[in-house]
């Protein structure tokens, strides 16, 4: 039952950041807020194992972190040579 | 070094198939082993013995700095700072260690990186005291004599 | 025992909700990208931790915790990383924090 209540409170907490990545007035807010999404989406991801009994989604959360650091990395990346390009 | 960096791989690959993992262990390793990439910086024996006591302290500064963002964020009276910070260790990993450290406790952030300068963003007048008093500093290079 | 278990597991959880909600809540109420930045290592660090150490209390010892435990592993290495970069590229591409400089 707790692990319900916490599950509503991430929820909730990536409304937040989906509200500040859909506004956002620099790139970078956006960047920063979907990597927040990503973390809070494992950690949700993981409290929902323990939630439905099936612990094994713990190796679904530890990809997710990984590919959400490769991510933000490759977003910085790609948009830095986007910007050298157009000056 | 070979042998190290491979008991560390296996250590971590035992909760898996362990033949399989095997298999991955030696596969990563001649890759690497083609690629040149293999040095001091990549896995430094001697730092590992010291590194527990270092993580527990870490641990502390971070819930620390954390509850003072946090006071910060629900207040709303936050007066940002940028300041210099000087590094006193010798080798890049060490630069490299006390970098990582000052942006993952809550509230300060490392921006940019000269020789041995750091240009750090804190959230408040506290936060940037407590980084000049220069404790963190002493603690790390201390870590990589 | 089954008590405390049960005790210390949901007052855990709670604390990392409650770190988890304030470092989203900070994310939208700061005005510039370099505090939003703090906001975002808030959750990063804080807030994962707490879960993590719920989750691990809930499931006693074993391998699961094991693997549990790595997850903060990896987030203590990526996360200041990412910060860096992101502060870095902002940074490079000229947007000035509402900071002043401060002399020592």
């Amino acid at each position: 039952m707790i692990f319900f209540i916490a599950l509503a409170i991430l929820g909730l907490s990536i409304l937040f950041c989906v509200y500040r990545a859909a506004k956002g007035p620099t790139p970078f807010d956006r960047i920063l807020s979907i990597s927040s999404i990503g973390t809070i989406m494992a950690l949700g991801i993981a409290v929902h194992g323990f939630a439905f009994n099936r612990p094994d989604f713990v190796d679904i959360a530890l990809m997710y972190i990984l590919l959400n650091f490769l991510g933000t990395i490759a977003i910085l990346k790609f948009y830095k040579m986007k910007g050298k390009k157009k000056v | 070094m070979l042998f190290a960096l491979w008991f560390v791989l296996s250590g971590y690959l035992k909760s898996l198939l362990i033949f399989f993992g095997l298999i991955s262990v030696i596969f990563v390793l001649w890759m690497s082993a083609r690629s040149k990439s293999l040095n001091y910086d990549v896995l430094p024996l001697k730092l590992m013995v010291k590194l527990p006591i270092y993580w527990i302290w870490l641990i502390k500064e971070i819930i620390k700095s954390g509850l003072t963002t946090t006071k910060i964020i629900w207040k709303g009276n936050y007066s940002p700072e940028l300041i210099k910070v000087k590094a006193s260790q010798k080798n890049d990993t060490g630069k490299a260690n006390y970098a990582n450290a000052i942006t993952l406790t809550p509230g300060t952030v490392t921006i940019e990186i000269d020789k041995d300068t750091f240009l750090v963003h804190a959230l408040s007048k506290e936060l940037s005291e407590d980084l000049q008093s220069g404790e963190m500093d002493k603690l790390i290079a201390g870590l990589h004599k | 025992m089954e008590y405390l278990i049960n005790y210390s597991t949901i007052f855990f959880l709670f604390l990392g909700c409650f770190f988890i909600l304030s470092g989203s809540v900070g994310l939208i109420k700061l005005p510039d990208v370099f505090s939003r930045i703090h906001a975002a290592g808030l959750i990063d660090t804080l807030g994962t931790g707490f879960i993590i150490l719920s989750l691990i209390i809930h499931s006693g010892f074993s391998l699961l915790s094991l693997k549990l435990l790595l997850i903060p592993l990896f987030i203590l290495f990526t996360s200041p990383i990412s910060g860096h970069a992101i502060s870095l590229f902002a940074h490079e591409s000229g947007h000035k924090p509402k900071a002043k400089l401060k002399r020592k």
